[in-house]
């Protein structure tokens, strides 16, 4: 990927970092480079932008059941087979 | 901020109660890591019921084994590895069909390092887009279609939001698997609603 002083990369190589690239961990040579490679390629920032939504529509994404709770019978039943468990 | 698991747990005073087979210390850690991992359950497996099963099964094997727990991890960690490792064996067990390669999904290249099909963007925002039920089946469901260690890293990750390192521990292996195969489900997420998400435009 370098080339002589200063580093280029290719849109593979891009594709490969954006996930270092979106948790800010590139060194500055090779983040300048993505981010060069970036202002000339209409197809990586498509693909970037498109890959940060992906992350947030994950991100966002509410459970369809949305009792995110300790259910008092489920509880209950834990406790339960544990005691069965200790007696045993 | 990123979220942990560790709830508020205080683990040190807890564990030697466990260790101690404390039925009220049991019951604590049962109310505290409840939620999360019922949430972790349902996200991984397919019905309630056996995400409620999976729970059961998890909290009840960690109070057999609680002998085995090794204090250089968090409790918390180590009961979701249980609970991971039993849904991991579930989904297994109910497979049908062989997975699809995760290959399948990843973008092509050309030999010079050009895609060989140019990305479109998605002009709507991730927040737009969610705001749409059927749009949220559709993610739900495309998450479903990835191999499941790839999508158990995904959930973990991006909709657990739990860190790197706490998933590595529960899945058993490195901080970079975890980060090669996160990046490998996000591309392949993106591939599988690329189509989708384009025509929703036209």
């Amino acid at each position: 990927m370098t080339m002589g002083r200063t580093m280029t990369l290719n849109c593979r190589d891009l594709i490969e970092l954006i996930a270092a690239y979106s948790d800010d961990e590139l060194d500055d040579a090779t983040r300048a480079a993505f981010e060069h490679h970036l202002a000339h390629c209409r197809s990586c920032r498509a693909y970037l932008r498109s890959y940060l939504q992906t992350i947030e529509l994950a991100r966002t994404l509410p459970l369809s059941d949305c009792h995110c709770d300790a259910p008092e019978e489920l509880v209950d039943a834990i406790l339960r087979r544990r005691g069965a468990g200790a007696r045993a | 901020m990123m979220e942990t698991i560790s709830g508020s747990l205080d683990e040190k005073v807890l564990v030697p109660r466990l260790r101690q087979r404390d039925e009220l210390a049991f019951e604590e850690m049962v109310r505290a890591q409840m939620p999360r991992m019922l949430r972790v359950a349902r996200r991984l497996l397919r019905s309630e019921e056996e995400a409620r099963d999976a729970v059961q099964d998890a909290f009840v094997a960690a109070f057999r084994s609680i002998e085995a727990f090794e204090a250089t991890s968090r409790l918390s960690t180590w009961l979701h590895r249980i609970l991971v490792n039993a849904c991991l064996m579930k989904l297994r067990a109910q497979r049908r069909r062989p997975e699809e390669d995760i290959e399948n999904h990843l973008p092509r290249f050309l030999e010079d390092g050009h895609p060989a099909e140019p990305a479109a963007g998605w002009s709507e925002s991730a927040q737009t887009m969610l705001e749409r039920c059927e749009l949220r089946g559709l993610v739900r469901r495309s998450i479903d279609e990835l191999p499941e260690i790839y999508r158990a890293v995904l959930i973990l990750r991006d909709l657990e939001e739990l860190t790197t390192d706490e998933v590595a521990a529960i899945l058993g292996t490195t901080a970079n698997a975890v980060k090669i195969r996160l990046h490998r489900a996000r591309q392949a997420l993106r591939s599988i609603l690329d189509p989708h998400l384009r025509a929703v435009l036209h």
